[in-house]
Order: C-alpha cells, then sequence, then structure tokens
C-alpha cells in the first residue's frame, strides 16, 4: 500500500497543542503527517497549500481551533472562508478533493486529532501518488489530443489584439 | 464584600455596565455607564423608609420570583454598597403626553392602595386643578395609556375627579401635608425669598398656576383679573352641570393660602404702568374670551347673543328664564355643547345646534353630542349659515344650506355648498357659539407688545414678549381656546421662564425627559398574566337621569365609588414601573432620593483589566421532565437555599404547597450537567452543595432526605469528609440517572436508572430538589465581543492555555476569574481571583510590558494598498497609511491572517514569514523523500 | 443624435467644463478596429466612438491614468489629472466597484460615462457583419452600469433569456483525470507572456506575486507545473473579486480558456458566500467573517 507524504498545518494553540495530548494520551496517529506550526490556520496562504502540493505532497491538512474558540479572536473565520476556494478550483483542476481538508481541533481533543489524521491518511492511501507534481517535464503531447475544447468557451474573444 | 465596600482603593462601580473598551495592555480606555440609581449612594443608609411607601410590588429576582418587592428596593440584605435603588424603565407614556406633566401612574398606584390623601397630594404637585381636569379634559393620558393596546385605556380621568371630590369632601380632615406637594419638585430647593414682584393678569389656569409657581419659588405674586370671580374660563366658560362651583373655589382658596394674592374686579390696561409700580415682572394670561360671530345678514339683531357672555352670566348666578324661546346655537364645539346644555337647563322650549363640520368631525367631544341629544337638542351638522331671518322684530330662524365638509385650510373651512339644500331652522333666539379669540384692547397702543398672524401674542422660546419682563401664557398667546390642561402645561412653562428671567442662571430648568417606556404586546399579556393589573372592564361613569336635569343646574356625571376607583386603579400596567408617585422623596429623611438623576458615562483608563462576570443558575424548566414550573413542591437548589435561608422570603419556614412540612426529599444531581442534551461539562459545585442541603433537610426539617447522583465528585479538600460525614448521618444515596419527575398520588415518584447494574429505582417522596448547574451569563457574547475574548465550546470566556495560563486571556492585560472562565466552587474561584489580581498587578508594576515579537510586517514595496488585511485582521492592528498598509505593533498579535490573506504577500509575520514556512515545507517533503529512498515504505 | 454623438458631447462637456482632465474612452484605429483612446482636450472629443465592438476593459487604465504612473506616453513630469471620466460598460463598471472598495482610487475621482449596453459583437467588425454576441455576453443581463455618472443610451426593456454556462458545465462534468489532462494541455500552450495579467484590472499588484525573480512561489521556468501555478493562483486572487469581462482570456495568444477559471470560482464565491463581484464597493468575503449561521457548530 503505497503511504502518502501529508503536510499538516497546525494552529499552534489548538491543534498542535491537541496532537500534543495525542501524543500523552498514547494515541496511534499515522507517521505520513509532518507537521508545520503556524500560529494560526488564517496564517495558512492557499499559495502555501500550492506550493505544498508543487512540492510533491500527496496530502494538505490544515486543522485550527474550533469556529467561535480561536485565540485571535476570528483568524479561523478566514481560513474557513478562504481554504473552500482553493478545494474548488484544485478540484477543477482536476485534483482529488480528498488531498486536502480542512477541519478543527482544540487543545483537549487528541482523540479527535488522531481521528482526523487517520481518516484522512487512510482515505489518501487507495488514491496513490499525487500526480499533481510533474517533475519538470512536459506533460506528454498526447494528453491534450482528443480533448475537445468546448465550443462556448471563447477561445476568440472580440476584437483581436492589435 | 463590606471589606471590599470599604477599602478606599477600591471604586465600586455597582448597578453600570461596560459600554465600549479600546487600547490595550497598559492603556485600555473603558466607557462605563452607570446607570441612574435615582438614589445618592453616599446618602442612603439603607433604612427602608421609602420603600414600606412605595406603592409599587413587583417579582422580586433575587428571591427567584418567590416574594415580591417594591419598586425601590435593596437588591439583597447583604447587597454592597447597601443603598436602595428605583427601578425605572422611564416615564409612562400617560406622563408624557399630560402637558402638565403630570404623573398619573403615580397617584393610580395610591389610589389602588387607597390611599387618596396621598394621591390627592401626589396631582397636586403639578396640577393645582384636579377637580376640574377630572371632569372637562380631553385626556390625552388616555389615549397614550398602554392598556388601551390591550383593551381600553384606565379611565385616568375618573380616578382624578375621584381623588379630588374625595379630598373636597375630606377637606377638614385632610391631614397637614401640603408639603407633600412640593417634595420632590424643584419648588422644595428654592425655599429662600427672592424679594421679587410679579404681577399676573388673569385669573385663569394659566394665570393661576403661574402664581402658585412663582410664589413656591421665593417669589411674591399678585393676580388681576376684571370680572367678580377668579379662575376665568374654568369659573365662568364651564357651566355648573359639568363644573360645581365649590370645588373649582376650594382649590383657589388653596392657591390663596400659599400666599398668592388676588386683586377682582380690576382691569389691568397699562402694562408699563405696573412695571414702574415695582413689579420686576409682568404675566398676560387673559385668555380668550371673546366670542366671534361672523358678517351674515342680521347678525346684528339684538337677539344674537354671544355663547361666552350667555355662560358667563349663568355662572355668575344670574338668573336667566328662556322658557318661552326657541334657541339656535351656532357651532359644535365644546362651548357650542355647553351652550345649548347651558339653554336647556334654563328651559327652552326648543335647542337647535347647526354646525359646519358633519357629525363625527365635529370639535366637541362625541360623547357629548349624545348627552346632549339625549337632553333634547336637535343637532343639524354640515350646515353652513347664510343669514339670520327676521320677520316683523323678531328672529325667525336662520336660513342655513347643506355643505360637503372638507376639513379646514389655512384656517378656513373648505366647503361647497349642495345646491338646492337651501332652508330655514325656526327659531327666535340665535346663539353664536363658532369659536372665540382673546381681547387685545388692554395692549398698549404703541405696539411695544406685538400680536402676530393669525391671533395672539408673540413670544419667544423663554415665554417673553416683545417687551423685556412681560411674559404671556395660556389661551392669549395662542389666541384660541385651548384646553385647561394647556392652559396649567403653559402657566408652568411660563412660571420657569419667568423664574430664570428674574434669578439668571439659578432659576429652575426645564425638566429633563427620559425615554417613554414601550410594552410589547407579551409584556402587557405577561402582567395581566401575573395579576400586575387586574383583567376587568374599564370603569364605567353613571350619570343622573334625563329627567332630573331639567331646569337645574346638578352636576350630570357621577363620581366613582371609593371600591370602584381602587379597582379601576388596579387595571394599571405601571408601564414605567416606578410609578413616580414620589412617595419615597417624602419618606426619605436623608434627601437621597432624586428622580430626575441621569446615567453617567465614566472614561476610565486602565492598565489591566480583570473579568469576573460569573455564571448564570441552570434554567430547570429547560428539562422538563423534570417537572420544575409543571410540578409542585419541585424546586430549584437555588430556590431551596432561599428558603431556608432565615432572612429569606419565608424566614427560614421550607413548606409543601399544601402548607405541611416536607417528610420526604429527593435531591436530583446533575441538572442541566454532563448531560449532552443541555451541557457537556461537570459544574463542579453541585455534588458539595446537594450534600449541604442534604444535610439541611436532614437537620432542620427532619426529613428523610435521597440523594440520586450519578457521579460523587467530591475532589476538594475535606469534602470526601463531609460526604462520609452525610452518610454516616442517615441520607440515603442512590446512584443513578434520573429520568422522570411524576406526580402519582399526591406524591413525587422519582425515577431513574442505574447505569451499573441496568435496575431502574424509583422514590416517592413530597419533595423534589434539582441540583442545578452553571452555564454562562447571557451576555456572554456580547462581553466577549466587547474585550475581544474568545470563547471557549461551552460558552465560558476562554483562558490563554488551560495549564500553563488559567487566569490570562488571549488579550494581553485582560484576566478572568471565576465562574466566568468554567463553573467553580468558592475556593478554586477565590484562588483564581487572587490569582488574577496578582497577574493584573504584575504586570502594573513592571511601568514597561513586552511584546510578543511575532508581529505582522509590511514589505512597503510590494504592497498595493488593497486593504483585503485590514479586512481580514482581527484586532483592527492594520491601517492604510498614503495607500499601503501600516500595522500598529501594539494591537497586533500575531496571528498572521494579514499574511495568508495578502495576494502579494507584501505582508508577513516575524518569525512565520514566508520563506521560513516554506522551507520547512520543503524540508518536510524531502524528509518523507529520503525516508523513501532508505526503503522504509 | 447618436450614443457616439452622445458619448463625445458628454466627453467634451466634462473636458470643457474642467470637471475631469482626462477622458478614457474608445476610438476608431487606422485599420478600422476599435481600440482604447486617452483624450485630454475637448476638441479630441469627436475622436471617441461606441460601437458593439468596445469591449476593452478601460478600467484596467484608470489606476495608471490617476496616479501617472503610465498614463500616456509622455516624459515630461506632468502631474496626474485629478479626476478622469472613463466609458464603462455594466460588467467595466463593476470592476470600479472592486477598485474602489480596495482604495485604488476614490469615487470623486472617477467620472464614470456609463453606457447601456446590449452586449459585444464576436470577431472584427468588417469581416463579420452578422457575427453573433459574444459567448459571455449571452450570458449576462446586466444592461445597465452599476456605476455611472451619466448614463447614455437607452436599457432594453425586455431582456433575452441568459443562456446557461455550457462551457463550465462541460468542463465540471469531465472525470477528475480528464479534467486534469485538459486543464494541463491548456496550461501547457501558455508562453508565460502575462498578456492575461496585463488587461486585467485587477491584476494591479506592483510585481506580480508570481514573477519573482526568487521563484519562491513558482519557478520561473515554462515546465507545465509552474504554469498551472501561475493560472491557479491568479484565478484564487481573483476569487470574489473577478467581474467576468473576459479580458485575460480575449488578449491571450494561445487561447487558453482562463475565464473558465474564473467563472468557477466567481460561481463558487456566490453560491458559498452570495457575493457578487463590483455589485457594490466592497472587499472580496474571502478575507471576512463566516456569518452567524455559517459560524454555528
Amino acid at each position: 500500500m503505497y503511504e502518502p507524504k501529508v503536510i499538516g498545518f497546525l494552529c499552534t494553540w489548538c491543534s498542535y497543542t491537541g496532537a500534543d495530548s495525542a501524543g500523552t494520551s498514547r494515541l496511534k496517529t499515522p507517521w505520513n503527517l509532518r507537521a508545520v506550526r503556524v500560529p494560526c490556520s488564517g496564517r495558512v496562504a492557499p499559495e502555501l497549500i500550492l506550493r505544498a502540493f508543487d512540492q510533491g505532497a500527496d496530502g494538505v491538512l490544515v486543522l485550527g481551533c474550533h469556529i467561535g474558540e480561536c485565540h485571535y479572536d476570528s483568524g479561523n473565520h478566514r481560513a474557513a472562508k478562504r481554504i473552500p476556494l482553493l478545494l474548488s478550483i484544485l478540484e477543477f483542476a482536476g485534483m482529488q478533493p480528498e488531498r486536502l481538508r480542512l477541519d478543527w481541533v482544540s487543545a483537549s481533543e487528541g482523540d479527535r486529532y488522531a481521528r482526523i489524521v487517520s481518516e484522512f491518511v487512510d482515505a489518501l492511501r487507495p488514491l496513490g501518488p499525487n500526480t499533481w507534481r510533474i517533475n519538470g517535464a512536459a506533460p506528454r503531447a498526447d494528453a491534450a489530443i482528443g480533448m475537445p475544447l468546448p465550443a462556448a468557451s471563447g477561445l476568440s474573444g472580440g476584437a483581436p489584439c492589435p | 464584600m463590606v471589606s471590599v465596600g470599604r477599602q478606599k482603593n477600591i471604586k465600586l462601580l455597582s448597578y453600570s455596565e461596560i459600554e465600549s473598551v479600546s487600547g490595550y495592555v497598559g492603556n485600555f480606555e473603558v466607557r462605563v455607564r452607570r446607570k441612574p440609581r435615582y438614589i445618592d449612594e453616599s446618602k442612603c443608609t439603607g433604612c427602608g423608609n421609602c420603600a414600606s411607601v412605595c406603592p409599587i410590588e413587583v417579582t422580586n429576582v433575587f428571591d427567584l420570583g418567590l416574594s415580591t418587592r417594591r419598586a425601590v428596593y435593596r437588591h439583597s440584605p447583604q447587597a454592597v454598597p447597601g443603598a436602595y435603588t428605583i427601578e425605572k424603565r422611564g416615564i409612562a407614556p400617560c406622563r408624557n403626553a399630560c402637558p402638565t406633566d403630570q404623573r398619573a401612574q403615580g397617584y393610580i398606584a395610591l389610589v389602588r392602595q387607597g390611599r387618596f390623601a396621598d394621591a390627592y397630594w401626589a396631582i397636586r404637585r403639578e396640577h393645582p386643578f384636579p377637580s376640574v381636569c377630572g371632569r372637562v379634559c380631553n385626556h390625552r393620558c388616555e389615549d397614550a395609556c398602554t392598556r388601551g393596546s390591550y383593551d381600553q385605556p384606565v379611565n385616568i380621568m375618573a380616578l382624578k375627579r375621584f381623588v379630588a371630590d374625595w379630598a373636597f369632601d375630606h377637606r377638614d380632615q385632610l391631614p397637614a401635608q401640603r408639603a407633600k406637594s412640593l417634595t420632590g419638585t424643584p419648588f422644595a430647593a428654592h425655599p429662600t425669598a427672592s424679594g421679587k414682584k410679579i404681577a399676573i393678569i388673569g385669573a385663569g389656569p394659566a394665570g393661576l398656576t403661574t402664581a402658585l409657581d412663582l410664589v413656591r419659588l421665593g417669589h411674591q405674586t399678585t393676580v388681576f383679573d376684571s370680572l367678580p370671580v377668579a379662575g376665568g374660563m374654568m369659573r365662568v366658560g364651564i357651566p355648573p352641570h359639568r363644573m360645581p362651583v365649590e370645588l373649582l373655589e376650594w382649590e383657589i382658596q388653596q392657591i390663596l393660602d400659599e400666599g398668592v394674592q388676588l386683586r377682582l374686579n380690576t382691569w389691568v390696561d397699562d402694562i408699563p404702568a405696573l412695571l414702574d409700580q415695582g413689579y420686576h415682572a409682568v404675566l398676560i394670561a387673559t385668555g380668550a374670551h371673546q366670542a366671534k360671530k361672523i358678517p351674515i345678514r342680521n347678525s346684528n339683531h339684538p337677539d344674537n347673543w354671544l355663547s361666552l357672555n350667555l355662560l358667563r352670566r349663568v355662572a355668575q348666578g344670574e338668573a336667566i328664564d328662556l322658557r318661552e324661546r326657541s334657541v339656535i346655537v351656532m357651532g359644535g364645539g365644546n362651548v357650542a355643547l355647553d351652550t345649548a346644555r347651558t339653554v336647556v337647563r334654563l328651559g327652552a322650549r326648543q335647542v337647535s345646534m347647526v354646525c359646519l363640520e358633519p357629525r363625527g368631525e365635529m370639535p366637541g367631544f362625541a360623547w357629548e353630542v349624545e348627552v346632549a341629544e339625549q337632553e333634547g337638542i336637535h343637532v343639524l351638522p354640515a350646515r353652513t349659515f347664510k343669514e339670520v331671518v327676521v320677520k316683523g322684530n323678531r328672529i325667525a330662524g336662520l336660513r342655513c344650506a347643506e355643505v360637503v365638509f372638507r376639513g379646514f385650510k389655512r384656517g378656513r373651512p373648505d366647503i361647497s355648498e349642495i345646491p338646492g339644500t337651501e332652508h330655514v331652522v325656526p327659531g327666535d333666539l340665535v346663539i353664536w357659539a363658532i369659536g372665540q379669540g382673546p381681547d387685545f384692547s388692554f395692549l398698549p397702543g404703541d405696539g411695544s407688545i406685538n400680536t402676530c398672524y393669525p391671533v395672539g401674542i408673540q413670544t419667544n422660546s423663554e415665554m417673553m414678549t416683545t417687551t423685556p419682563g412681560v411674559f404671556c401664557a395660556g389661551d392669549v398667546r395662542r389666541g384660541q381656546t385651548f384646553f385647561v390642561v394647556d392652559a396649567i402645561g403653559e402657566g408652568h412653562h411660563a412660571a420657569r421662564c419667568i423664574d430664570r428671567y428674574l434669578r439668571g442662571e439659578q432659576g429652575v430648568r426645564e425638566p429633563h425627559r427620559p425615554p417613554v417606556v414601550e410594552l410589547r404586546r407579551e409584556e402587557i399579556e405577561h402582567k395581566v398574566e401575573l395579576g400586575e393589573a387586574a383583567r376587568r372592564p374599564r370603569a364605567v361613569i353613571r350619570n343622573i337621569g334625563v329627567e332630573a336635569r331639567r331646569l337645574n343646574f346638578r352636576e350630570v356625571d357621577l363620581t366613582l365609588t371609593e371600591a370602584e376607583a381602587v379597582a379601576e386603579a388596579e387595571r394599571c400596567l405601571r408601564c414605567g414601573i416606578c410609578s413616580e408617585c414620589l412617595e419615597c422623596v417624602s419618606a426619605c429623611e436623608r434627601g437621597a432620593i432624586n428622580h430626575d438623576m441621569q446615567p453617567e458615562i465614566l472614561d476610565l483608563k486602565v492598565g489591566t483589566l480583570v473579568l469576573a462576570t460569573g455564571f448564570r443558575d441552570f434554567d430547570p424548566r429547560v428539562a422538563p421532565e423534570l417537572g420544575h414550573g409543571r410540578l409542585a413542591n419541585v424546586l430549584s437548589a437555588m430556590e431551596f437555599e432561599r428558603l431556608i435561608n432565615t432572612g429569606g422570603p419565608t424566614l427560614g419556614k421550607v413548606l409543601l404547597a399544601n402548607g405541611q412540612p416536607p417528610k420526604r426529599v429527593a435531591i436530583v444531581h446533575c441538572v442541566g450537567s454532563r448531560d449532552d442534551r443541555y451541557h457537556e461539562y461537570c459544574s463542579r459545585a453541585c455534588c458539595m452543595y446537594s450534600l449541604k442541603i442534604a444535610q439541611l433537610a436532614h437537620e432542620y426539617l427532619q426529613a428523610e432526605v435521597f440523594e440520586i447522583y450519578r457521579d460523587m465528585r467530591s475532589f476538594g479538600k475535606g469534602y470526601e469528609e463531609f460526604y462520609n460525614r452525610t452518610r454516616a448521618s442517615g441520607v440515603h444515596f442512590f446512584h443513578g440517572r434520573v429520568r422522570e419527575v411524576t406526580a402519582v398520588d399526591g406524591h413525587l415518584r422519582v425515577q431513574w436508572e442505574e447505569s451499573f447494574h441496568n435496575e431502574p429505582d424509583q422514590v416517592d417522596v413530597d419533595l423534589v430538589i434539582l441540583a442545578t448547574g452553571m452555564e454562562p451569563q447571557g451576555d456572554t457574547a456580547r462581553m466577549a465581543k466587547l474585550f475581544g475574548l474568545s470563547r471557549s465550546r461551552d460558552g465560558f470566556f476562554l483562558e490563554r492555555h488551560p495549564k500553563l495560563a488559567p487566569v490570562e486571556t488571549s488579550s494581553q492585560g485582560i484576566f478572568l476569574a471565576g465562574a466566568c472562565q468554567s463553573p467553580k466552587d468558592i475556593p478554586d474561584t477565590v484562588a483564581q481571583a487572587a490569582a488574577a489580581a496578582a497577574g493584573a498587578l504584575a504586570l502594573i508594576d513592571q511601568h514597561t510590558i513586552s511584546l510578543d515579537p511575532s508581529i505582522a510586517e509590511v514589505e512597503v514595496a510590494r504592497c498595493l494598498g488593497c486593504g483585503q488585511c485590514a479586512a481580514a485582521c482581527p484586532y483592527g492592528a492594520i491601517e492604510l497609511a498614503r495607500g499601503k498598509a501600516a500595522v500598529n505593533a501594539y494591537l497586533c498579535k500575531g496571528c498572521g491572517t494579514c499574511a495568508g490573506a495578502c495576494p502579494n504577500k507584501a505582508m508577513s509575520l516575524i518569525h512565520f514569514d514566508d520563506r521560513q514556512l516554506i522551507a520547512e515545507l520543503d524540508g518536510a517533503l524531502a524528509w518523507i523523500d529520503a525516508a523513501e529512498e532508505v526503503g522504509h515504505v | 443624435m447618436s450614443i457616439s454623438e452622445a458619448m463625445q458631447s458628454a466627453a467634451r462637456d466634462v473636458l470643457a467644463s474642467g470637471q475631469v482632465q482626462r477622458v478614457i474612452g474608445y476610438e476608431t484605429g487606422p485599420h478600422g478596429r476599435v481600440r482604447p483612446a486617452i483624450i485630454d482636450r475637448p476638441e479630441e472629443a469627436e475622436r471617441l466612438v461606441w460601437s458593439a465592438d468596445c469591449t476593452h476593459n478601460l478600467t484596467v487604465y484608470l489606476h495608471r491614468a490617476l496616479t501617472g504612473e503610465n498614463g500616456r506616453a509622455s516624459r515630461e513630469a506632468v502631474a496626474p489629472p485629478a479626476r478622469v471620466a472613463i466609458v464603462v460598460k455594466p460588467c467595466d463598471s463593476r470592476a470600479i466597484n472592486v477598485l474602489l472598495a480596495e482604495h485604488q482610487f476614490s469615487r470623486e475621482q472617477v467620472f464614470a460615462i456609463g453606457m447601456a449596453c446590449e452586449g459585444m459583437r464576436q470577431g472584427a467588425p468588417a469581416s463579420a457583419p452578422e457575427a453573433t454576441l459574444q459567448a459571455r455576453c449571452l450570458r449576462c443581463r446586466e444592461r445597465v452600469p452599476v456605476v455611472h455618472d451619466v448614463l447614455l443610451g437607452e436599457p432594453p426593456s425586455a431582456l433575452p433569456e441568459a443562456l446557461p454556462d455550457e462551457a463550465l458545465a462541460h468542463v465540471r462534468d469531465l472525470p477528475p483525470a480528464e479534467r486534469a489532462a485538459f486543464w494541463l494541455s491548456q496550461f501547457d500552450r501558455c508562453i508565460r507572456c502575462y498578456a492575461c495579467r496585463q488587461a486585467c484590472p485587477m491584476c494591479n499588484c506592483p510585481t506580480c506575486l508570481f514573477e519573482q525573480e526568487d521563484a519562491l512561489w513558482v519557478g520561473m521556468r515554462i515546465a507545465p507545473s509552474e504554469k498551472r501555478t501561475f493560472h491557479l493562483g491568479r484565478a484564487l486572487h481573483l476569487a470574489g473579486r473577478c467581474v467576468g469581462c473576459n479580458e485575460c482570456e480575449r488578449v491571450c495568444p494561445m487561447g487558453i480558456p482562463i475565464g473558465l477559471l474564473n467563472r468557477h470560482l466567481a460561481e463558487t464565491v456566490e453560491s458559498l458566500y452570495g457575493h457578487r463581484a463590483g455589485m457594490q464597493p466592497v472587499l472580496s468575503p474571502v478575507t471576512g467573517m463566516l456569518s452567524a449561521e455559517e459560524s454555528a457548530p
């Protein structure tokens, strides 16, 4: 079975501490997740996640405080608004939606942390390696052949460029 | 609490609310709104005299609704400060509607208690003529009455008349409490004589009111009137069948008794001379006594009488015989009605009333039009007058035509005649009652006192005419007849204006008008439900029969009986809660009460803040299966505590609904706590207080006690020992989760499930006590927003770290103490409070504060000034300055949300910048690659 | 008076009365093609035209015109105009709202000559007189600019039924693998000329994040994954801001359907947050707070 590489952006106040409490509770969590500590889930710029996928991550897990419990009042609100859009455009561009997840874990929820990470990794394993990363090489040209360009997509706009 | 109250370094701001918090650690600015207590904390000794005279009873929240208290109250016997507070929602709509500012709710509350003398003095504070306004007012108070939106308004006018009549009947026994009519009014503050003299022209309601107020303010007043009787229109305009003369005379006599000089039969036509004679100010209050005529044909025939002249003659006792006359009264207003009804009493053969307005739009009271018709008057509305028909030497009638009436435009009627409807109303005497105006013939001829269009004397906002020192009030100022109550209102206002003119800055201010109370429909229904207002229809006024009215001027309407008056007063909804009867002001020996107290805004600059807002008791009605509020003899723990307290509502007696002491008591644990339907958390204090209650019930009530607990959490010092002691004393303990409390055969059956052996069990008792848990205060969300705090999922304020920073919050400089952070018992609360105080002091003591170095910074060259970072910042720490973002390092808490939002990554977070995070990412992914290479996978 | 003449006279008036110092509009170029025109003098107003070929979104010039950074090809240092008039279609006017919300200029600095729009034609004017409307105009139901100081032309009373976005639906319905392949083949054609970025009124960062020399966020080569990151990142930056003028797609020399990405995100933002960019001068909701019901646990 393929072992995915997972980047976890963990909010230092809740989920990072939650990971700690999972550890102190001797709960088993998959080793696939490599934690990147951030002050708040609001700090996680979508570009960072794009970057992680570009560099070969098989999945990205963003964990923050529960809504209403943010240590920075409402930083997690911004994450909750931003990340769904990133997921939406990644999915539209052909990535499996299972590869990106935003969820909430509070400092005391070690069990929830362990459960979410396990679920996430379990869902990634059958997907195999992420094909997103193309190691510098151009895609096979025939990948484009036979893909009809939708007629109404508007290849030609109004007046051609001067 | 007492030592806190006495500590000179602690300023206790009770009855206050935080309006806003701004700034940051070391420099917080807190705006506090001190709600008016209406009682000076520094003067109040807490003697309770005020409460003993307060007529308003409301539910006592401190006793959880088990008792009532007065509108003036002390929150609890141990309250610090021990000062009383008046609960006031604002001014009642009835008071707001009255031009005299009459506190109707106040005297109604006193009538309800049968305190008629007190009620009379309460009325007299604003109103020197209750017997008049109890009869002839257009009672705007009743139009405004909240009860009117529920069924029918309280019959406030009848209550006023009742009080006035009662006072007149008991005038010899009325206790010498005249001083009471001054307490709580501006007059109480001006006891010293000013030595100023004021001449008042006209002894009508405006003139006499001003005169009385000015005397009470320490001035000398002389009232002049051209008539041989005082009272103006009240005396010579309102016919005796509506207003018995002796009551009015008694009221005027009371005014004179306070020191007002009266000079009747004196026509004043030289106002400048009055000023020369040593009067410091003059008030013109001559009223509007000239009835108008319109110049139609034969309107100069001697049998064209004027309404006011006739009324004046009758009021002065002249015997006029109209027995052989057939009378046409022209006009549809109250004067016309008075005239017509007077003419009926003078014996006229036939009386017709002709007016321009159609029925229903007549300016006179509709009820009085009906009465007039009952008395035999022909009402002929919607007609215009064309000509007085004269045949021979005698009037034969009035030629009229029917009209379509469209109201008044710029003071002129907008009508059109219906062609072919001309007819003659027969009659040999025409009385004009189409309006009246003031007589200006006494004004100086040089125009120094200006009159203005269309009628009336010109005054400024201070009621002064164009001649300094000469004031004007009442109908003469407005140029037409209004109601007595308007004249009294203007009289009060004129008195204040004259006082300010004479005393300058020290004169009395205009009264402050607090917000008017508006009750919602549910609130009204709730009050009626609770019995705070009686559910009965409005009192009906009885009158003497039509036959009894022939050829005499006996008063038609009868007054209420004492029982009827009390019953009607019970209908009052007491909108303002405090009725402003001002009885407390009279009762307070320290002069601590001030009903005009205003809310006070305090801006405090503080370095640190401690929140200790506490908790709210879980409302057991939320769990209906336990029967609270539904079954008798189911109490919450707090209710039981109040009842068994010797200072409580029952002085320590706990009795069942049937009056018997309880023999078997069950205590149900974990009500609202540890239950996924309500609150998941444990409230920590309930197990131990349940043990205390068990011991109380066991020892003091001699009852058999059953505790049904889920887990006995006796974790504190000495707690387990207490548990063991309680067990040993014979209290029964059952392990289980209570499913239901039901009433069975006059007992309460408590059923539970036993979780270990799964054996349900039950016990029959006669008293159930619910050990309710704690929950966050209702306004925790608002407070969290105000102070920039977070809340944990249970709703309590969130500490900065559950282990390492349990009293701090994520906002530096704001600390938490007590149950606002999580449920806790008293020792834990005290410990946390001490820790919060120490933390706050430690911060202050440093004089400087060190900030977390991890804050946002801007790379200006990359910033395009779009402001998305500022929108994303939860702390408002980013401003746009000259098209670029700028971070306030004191406000920034270092969350980095701005860096996440910046499209161009011009915003970064020190120690968590993009370069560092990306390096971390690359390292993390490379590490896994390495793991792959060594064949880990 | 034709609409062109009305526009000319409006432009002449505001220039002559000194209300604005510059007008951005359209003119007919040497080959009969409509192109943007920037005029500073009232007498130049007669150059301006209005037709169904005025497809360019002129708001892209607005910020530069007002800051004087690149208003005209003029070497001498002149103070930037205090107020600029601009000819806007409904879609373009929404861009003004977005830029206002983002503090790029103030409302007082802009005089918007709003044009009631019946859609822009597809293709060059001379070659295809019977040419149909552009696809984006067939999907559009807005006929009156949301921002305008004067409104020229009569908005049609009856609107034709807006056409559904078939292209977007088509791509959405592809299986994920095919969709990935489709996009990779599209992005593979990209030559990183950045014409899309230049034509976009919202792409106004001083230096684009994806064009930084340190290659922190994306490499500077033309590897397909790098180009994909550029396009997806750009689409993400336009989420809640793109007003759908489709200039990026029109100017793309390689015919990449960039507009699909933007339309997909615009629809997502509308369905998630109820926001349509530029209908009011408010920021994209992506940086804001969750609403009460969204934040309910």
